[in-house]
C-alpha cells in the first residue's frame, strides 16, 4: 500500500513542505530510503524500526521505500523520524491515510517510542499555516514553540503510540494554545538595564539616543570602566518595542539555531547579543556545514555589541561588511544557498590603546604601541560607523550623585517619535532610518539651507573631512533634525553631528 | 684621498672610535686601505671579526660602482679634511670623519637652531614647537632636529610648512626612513631641506646610534631649544652635549610637578636661557622679525552662550563629558557650540572630543 505524509525542511530561516511517501509491497524483505538523504536522515530508519517494535506494533516482513521528495534538496536533521514512521505505519494499514490529509508531522524517534524534540519548530508550523494545512503533530516539548502560529491546530505528542491512537481517533488531544497579547504586554517593562542607572556620561547617552533613532552604527571610544558595556547594554531599552511581526521574525532564527526555551516559545525582547572577541567569522556571520545562523542574525532587529573591537579577529570582523550593508548574510553550500536576515545595529567599544588610558599619564604604552592597537580596526568598517563618542573616565562626584538621571522609557519616546517620522518620510522607499541613506538619497532627503551649506563647507575644510565623512555627517544631521521634529536641517543639527565624526587617526598621534 | 675615506666610512662594522684608532695607528686611509691583513690584526686596533669584514669589503671594493649607488640615491658624501665639510661641525669633539647627506647642508653663515624635545609630548608643548619652529624659519633660521615623533617631527613640519628650510640628523642611513610614519615629512625635506647621517646608506637605526647622532644634532646647530623633556631624557643628552660644545641652551619651561617640562625645568635651573615668548627669543637670538607679511583674520565675535561655553575650556585638552558637568547646558548645546567655537578658529580639537583653547 501507498502513503504520503507531510513534513518540512528547513532552508536558511524558511520552511519547505517535504512529502513522506512510503510503500510497502512484496519483493525481499528490506526497507530503503531514497531522496537525497543525510547520514543523519538515514539513520532514521533505524530508529524508526526499533521504535516501533518497542511501541507494541509488530510488522510483517515486506519491501519497505520510503521516498523523501522533492529528491534535489538535501534532508538534513531528525525531525523526519516521526514522518517516515507515520507514513510506514500508514503503508502498513495502521494509520488510515484520510488521517493524514493536510497535517504536518515532525519530531525526531528515540528507540523507546518517545517524540523528541527538534529545531526550526516555529518557521515549520509558519509555513505549514501558510500552505493552508490544518494541523500540525509536532514534540511535546516543541508545542508551545508551535502554538504561536495561529490559524492552525497545533498538537503535541510525546509518544509514537499517543500518535497512532490520535489518528485513529481512540484518544483525542487538546490542541496548544498560546496567549501571545498578553505575554507581549507582560513583557514590555523588563528590556534590560536602564539609562537611569548610569551617572554622568551625558555626552554617551546622547550619541546612544541619537544612534538609535536613525540607526546610525555606534563606536564608544574609552578607558576601561568607563560605562562602555553598560551604555550598550542600555541600548536595546531605548529602541522601540517589538511589534509581533518582528517578535515572530526573530524567534524563527532562534527556532533554527534551537535557541528557543520550551518555556520561552517566542523572543519578546530585542536581542542584544555580546560575543567574545576569539569567535570565529563563520559563529560571527552564520556557516558550518550545515549552516547555521550567526551571532549578527541572533542580533536580528536588535543590538549586536562587539567590546574591545580591536580585538576581534580582522576576518571575524571583515565578514560584518556584507551584512552591514544588506541587512542579510548570505550563505552557500553545495547544499545550497541560505539566507539569514541579519538586521541589527553594530555596537562597538574599544580602547584608546592596549592598556586603555591613552592619553592619560597613567599609559604605559609606546607611541608605536598606540599606533598599532588603532591600525589593529578595520577601516572599511569604521567608515561603517556614523557615530563616535568619548566616554571618558568617570570622576567621583558624578559616581556618586543623587541626581534624577532620565530614564530609557522616556528616551525611548523621542526615539519612538523620530522613527515614525522616518516611516512617514521614506514610505514606499525601500529605506527604512537615515543610516540607510544613500549618496543620491541624502541629496534628495537632506536638502539643506544656505547656512547650513556654508557652516558644512567651512567645516569640510577647517576640519578637512573626507568625503565619506561629510556624507555621515549630514547623515547625522538628519536623524538630529528628526529627534527635535524639525523639518528641515538646522545649522545646530550639522555642529552636533560633527561632534560626533569618527575618530581619524589624527585625534591618537 | 676621499675615496679611501668613502670607503672607511662605509664600513658596516665599523664605528668612529675604531676609524680613529686606525687612523692613528696607520695615519690615512689609504694607508689603513693597503696595510696587510696581518697590519691590521697586530694593530690591535679592531677585533678578527673586523679585520675579516674589513678585508673582504676591500677586495670587492669598486670606488665607482659605489659612487654611482650614492648618486643614484641621492646621497652625497663628503669627509672632514675637504674645504666644504661644514664648519661647526668640525668645531666639535669626536667630529665625525665623513657625513653623508641628502639635498643641500646650510652654509657656514647661515643661522641654524636645534628644537628637540620629547616624542610623547603634551599638545602645550606641540603647539610651541610649531609656532618657534615657524617664527624662526620665517626669519631666515634652519631648524635642525632629529625627523624623531613628537616635538621633533613637528618643529620640522612647521619650518617647512611656514616656508623655511630645515635638516634632520638621522641615526641610520640617510637612505632609511625612521620612524616609518614621518615619511611624508621625510619626502618633503628630499625636497626643500636637507638629511644627514654619518652612517653609511642602508644602516638601520639601532638604538646605540641616536645618543651619538644627538651629538651632530647640537653641532650643527648654533643653539638649542629643549621644548618639553622628561628628567634623564635624550632631549637632556643633546643638551649636555651642545653645553660641552659651547653652544647656547633654551628651555620652554613648564608647570612643577609636570614630568614632561621637569628636564626643561632643570635645565632653566642650571642657567639655560628661558623662552618666553616668540618675540622675545627672536630678539636674544638677534633675527630681526620682518614686518608680519599675513595679516591674521580677526575671529568672529562670540555669542553669549558661546562665550560661557569658551570660559570653561582651558588650556589643557579637556575632554567634552568634563565640559558638560562645569557647564549648566544640555549636552547637545555643547557639543554644537563647541563645533561652532571650533570653526571660529577660538577652540582646538587635538584628539577626539578633547577640546583645547586655541592661543
Amino acid at each position: 500500500m501507498f502513503s504520503i505524509v507531510q513534513s518540512a525542511a528547513i532552508c536558511g530561516i524558511k520552511a519547505e513542505i517535504i512529502y513522506v511517501e512510503a510503500d510497502a509491497g512484496d519483493g525481499l524483505p528490506m526497507f530503503l530510503m531514497v531522496g537525497y538523504l543525510s547520514s543523519q536522515v538515514k539513520e532514521a530508519q533505524e530508529r524508526v524500526k526499533t521504535a516501533m517494535k518497542n511501541s507494541g506494533l509488530r510488522l510483517q516482513p515486506r519491501k519497505v521505500t520510503v521516498n523523501l521528495s522533492p529528491a534535489d534538496l538535501r534532508k538534513d536533521g531528525s525531525g523526519y523520524d516521526l514522518p517516515i514512521a507515520v507514513a510506514v505505519l500508514a503503508a502498513y494499514g495502521y494509520i488510515p491515510q484520510e488521517a493524514l490529509q493536510d497535517v504536518l508531522f515532525a519530531g525526531e524517534l528515540s528507540l523507546n517510542g518517545e517524540i523528541r524534540p527538534i529545531r526550526g519548530i516555529l518557521p515549520m508550523v509558519r509555513r505549514a499555516a501558510r500552505e493552508g494545512l490544518k494541523s500540525c503533530i509536532i514534540p511535546k516539548a516543541n508545542e508551545r514553540e508551535g502554538a504561536v502560529i495561529e490559524g492552525i491546530r497545533v498538537i503535541g505528542v510525546s509518544s509514537l503510540r499517543e500518535v497512532i491512537d490520535y489518528l485513529n481517533g481512540v484518544e483525542d488531544i487538546i490542541p496548544a494554545v498560546f496567549d501571545m497579547k498578553a505575554v507581549l504586554q507582560n513583557s514590555k517593562a523588563d528590556n534590560g538595564e536602564d539609562f537611569k542607572n548610569i551617572n554622568g556620561q551625558e555626552a554617551v547617552k546622547r550619541a546612544a539616543e541619537v544612534a538609535v533613532a536613525g540607526m546610525h552604527n555606534l563606536l564608544l571610544i574609552g578607558p576601561p570602566g568607563a560605562g562602555k558595556s553598560m551604555t550598550a547594554k542600555c541600548i536595546p531599552g531605548i529602541l522601540p518595542g517589538l511589534s509581533l511581526e518582528e517578535s515572530l521574525g526573530i524567534s524563527e532564527i532562534y527556532s533554527v539555531a534551537g535557541m528557543l526555551g520550551e518555556n520561552e516559545p517566542l523572543i519578546k525582547k530585542r536581542p542584544f547579543r555580546a560575543p567574545h572577541h576569539t569567535i570565529s567569522p563563520q559563529a560571527l556571520a552564520g556557516g558550518g556545514k550545515i549552516p547555521r545562523p550567526g551571532e549578527v542574525s541572533l542580533a536580528h532587529r536588535g543590538v549586536l555589541f562587539l567590546d574591545e573591537l580591536p580585538e576581534f579577529r580582522r576576518e571575524a570582523v571583515e565578514i560584518l561588511r556584507q551584512p552591514m550593508e544588506e541587512h542579510q548574510v548570505c550563505i552557500s553550500r553545495m547544499s545550497g544557498s541560505f539566507v539569514y536576515p541579519a538586521n541589527t545595529m553594530l555596537v562597538a567599544a574599544m580602547n584608546p590603546c592596549r592598556c586603555g588610558y591613552y592619553p592619560d599619564g597613567r599609559c604605559t604604552c609606546t607611541e608605536a604601541e598606540v599606533h598599532h592597537y588603532l591600525g589593529k580596526v578595520s577601516q572599511p568598517i569604521l567608515d561603517r560607523i556614523d557615530i563616535s563618542i568619548e566616554a571618558p573616565e568617570i570622576g567621583y562626584e558624578q559616581l556618586v550623585s543623587g541626581r534624577e538621571n532620565e530614564s530609557s522609557e522616556s528616551i525611548r519616546e523621542r526615539v519612538v517619535r523620530a522613527h515614525e517620522v522616518q516611516k512617514r518620510r521614506y514610505a514606499g522607499t525601500g529605506i527604512h532610518f537615515n543610516a540607510d541613506l544613500s549618496v543620491e538619497d541624502i541629496r534628495k532627503y537632506c536638502p539643506l539651507g544656505k547656512e547650513e551649506n556654508q557652516m558644512l563647507e567651512s567645516a569640510f575644510k577647517k576640519l578637512r573631512l573626507s568625503a565619506r565623512a561629510y556624507h555621515r555627517i549630514i547623515k547625522v544631521s538628519r536623524t538630529i533634525a528628526d529627534l527635535e521634529g524639525s523639518a528641515g536641517i538646522r545649522c545646530s543639527h550639522i555642529a552636533e553631528a560633527i561632534c560626533y565624526r569618527a575618530a581619524e587617526r589624527k585625534f591618537w598621534i | 684621498m676621499e675615496d679611501y675615506w668613502l670607503w672607511l666610512c662605509c664600513q658596516k662594522e665599523l664605528y668612529r672610535p675604531h676609524i680613529a684608532k686606525l687612523i692613528q695607528y696607520f695615519g690615512s686611509p689609504r694607508e689603513v686601505f693597503q696595510a696587510s691583513g696581518k697590519a691590521l690584526q697586530d694593530s690591535g686596533c679592531l677585533t678578527g671579526k673586523q679585520v675579516t669584514g674589513l678585508l673582504k669589503s676591500r677586495a670587492g671594493w669598486d670606488k665607482e660602482e659605489t659612487r654611482h649607488q650614492l648618486e643614484r640615491k641621492g646621497i652625497s658624501f663628503i669627509s672632514a679634511g675637504q674645504e666644504e665639510f661644514p664648519k661647526r661641525l668640525k668645531g666639535i669633539p669626536d667630529c665625525p670623519f665623513g657625513i653623508f647627506f641628502k639635498g643641500k647642508l646650510p652654509e657656514d653663515d647661515r643661522k641654524t637652531v636645534g628644537i628637540v624635545g620629547a616624542r610623547r609630548c603634551s599638545y602645550y608643548g606641540k603647539q610651541m614647537a610649531e609656532r618657534l619652529a615657524a617664527a624662526l624659519a620665517e626669519c631666515g633660521a634652519v631648524v635642525v632636529s632629529g625627523m624623531a615623533l613628537g616635538i621633533d617631527g613637528y618643529a620640522q613640519t612647521a619650518a617647512l610648512e611656514a616656508g623655511g628650510e630645515s635638516l634632520a640628523v638621522l641615526g641610520c642611513g640617510a637612505d632609511v626612513c625612521y620612524p616609518r610614519r614621518n615619511l611624508p615629512l621625510y619626502r618633503r625635506l628630499e625636497e626643500g631641506g636637507s638629511i644627514l647621517s654619518e652612517y653609511p646608506p642602508g644602516r638601520e637605526p639601532l638604538a646605540l646610534h641616536f645618543p651619538m647622532r644627538n651629538r651632530i644634532i647640537s653641532g650643527m646647530s648654533d643653539c638649542v631649544l629643549v621644548i618639553e623633556a622628561k628628567e634623564s631624557s635624550g632631549s637632556l643628552i643633546t643638551a649636555d652635549l651642545a653645553l660641552e660644545q659651547g653652544k647656547d641652551i633654551y628651555a620652554l619651561p613648564g608647570r612643577v610637578g609636570d614630568t614632561l617640562s621637569a628636564g626643561c625645568n632643570r635645565l632653566i635651573c642650571q642657567g639655560a636661557g628661558i623662552i618666553i615668548s616668540e618675540s622675545e627669543l627672536l630678539s636674544v637670538l638677534n633675527f630681526h622679525k620682518k614686518e608680519k607679511r599675513k595679516n591674521k583674520k580677526p575671529r568672529k565675535p562670540l555669542e553669549t552662550k558661546e562665550e560661557l561655553l569658551y570660559s570653561c575650556v582651558d588650556l589643557h585638552p579637556k575632554s567634552l563629558q568634563e565640559i558638560v558637568s562645569d557647564i549648566k547646558l544640555p549636552v547637545q548645546e555643547v557639543m554644537a557650540g563647541l563645533t561652532v567655537l571650533e570653526m571660529k578658529g577660538y577652540v582646538e580639537e587635538p584628539r577626539k572630543n578633547h577640546y583645547v583653547r586655541q592661543v
